[in-house]
């Protein structure tokens, strides 16, 4: 239950972060980008955004959207882009370790 | 007309969150209530119905425990004090972050530890007084000991008992800051942070 929770959340925060190395995103951007490729609970991104931003991987700034009320917006900062390559690095290790468990456990 | 907007399901959401997060400073709680509002907003634009956009958020108790959980934990990363500590540690496990017998069980320990020792201290240093007071005022007396030997006894059990009492008042507040420096080193390694 421990890891599970962490996991998700670690996960989530990676995605975002990358998404974000491309171009600065708004937060409704990021939940769309993300839900359409895994399900989450929508609202629970905010709250990760809220919290990297306040360790400092993002800064946030307010533009005006077409016709609509103005939207935050995330950026990355110095240490946000390192990371986010950190994360990715990890994610990468473990996918690799958890494919060859599945390999070599095929096998059996 | 003014009842509609009441009702409508971005109000509702919206309310009931700000209810949840009512202990959460007015500024962080608007900038939050912002976040939302702006995402319902951006998918009504899309074209999404405003029951689907908000029935996707998810659960508002959900969302506003973790909001809490990391508010307090925060707080507890820019003041260590116990009560920021303890509350910290009790809103992650409320999110599943901890496994409870590994942050109670310890700290059960030590309470019970305490308390034994709490017991036997006040026994020590009250039933001497009792006895005392029997032998005073019943005019008491115990076979085959004198009354200056009685007394004797009952002066040193009393010191035991004070001592021990005054021992574990101090052991208590040892023990205290251990547990919390526990506490706080779960915290810093669940929940990340210095």
């Amino acid at each position: 239950m421990l890891v599970n929770v962490q996991f998700k959340k670690g996960v989530l925060e990676m995605c975002v972060l990358v998404l974000a190395t491309v171009r600065d995103r708004y937060g409704y951007e990021l939940v769309h980008e993300i839900s359409t490729k895994f399900a989450i609970a929508e609202g629970t991104i905010y709250p990760i955004l809220r919290r990297l931003t306040k360790d400092g991987y993002f800064t946030t700034y307010l533009r005006e959207s077409p016709g609509g009320p103005p939207r935050k917006y995330y950026r990355l900062t110095d240490i946000g882009r390192r990371y986010a390559v950190e994360l990715v690095h990890e994610w990468k290790d473990f996918q690799h370790g958890v494919n060859q468990i599945l390999e070599e456990g095929g096998t059996e | 007309m003014n009842r509609e907007v009441q009702d409508s399901p971005r109000a509702q959401f919206l309310k009931e969150l700000a209810h949840l997060l009512q202990r959460l400073p007015e500024d962080e709680r608007q900038d939050i209530l912002f976040d939302y509002e702006g995402h319902v907003e951006a998918a009504v634009s899309e074209g999404r119905s405003e029951e689907e956009a908000v029935a996707s958020l998810g659960s508002p108790r959900q969302i506003a425990r973790e909001l809490m959980a990391d508010y307090y934990v925060e707080r507890a990363k820019s003041t260590r004090s116990s009560g920021n500590i303890i509350r910290a540690i009790f809103a992650s496990i409320g999110l599943g972050f901890f496994n409870l017998v590994i942050i109670l069980g310890p700290t059960v320990a030590v309470l019970v530890v305490l308390l034994s020792l709490l017991a036997t201290a006040v026994c020590l240093a009250v039933v001497p007084v009792i006895v005392f007071l029997a032998m005073l005022f019943q005019h008491a007396t115990y076979h085959g000991v004198t009354p200056g030997e009685a007394l004797l006894t009952l002066v040193t059990v009393e010191g035991v008992g004070l001592l021990l009492l005054a021992g574990t008042l101090a052991l208590g507040k040892l023990l205290r800051m251990a547990v919390v420096r526990y506490l706080a080193f779960n915290l810093r390694i669940i929940r990340g942070g210095k």
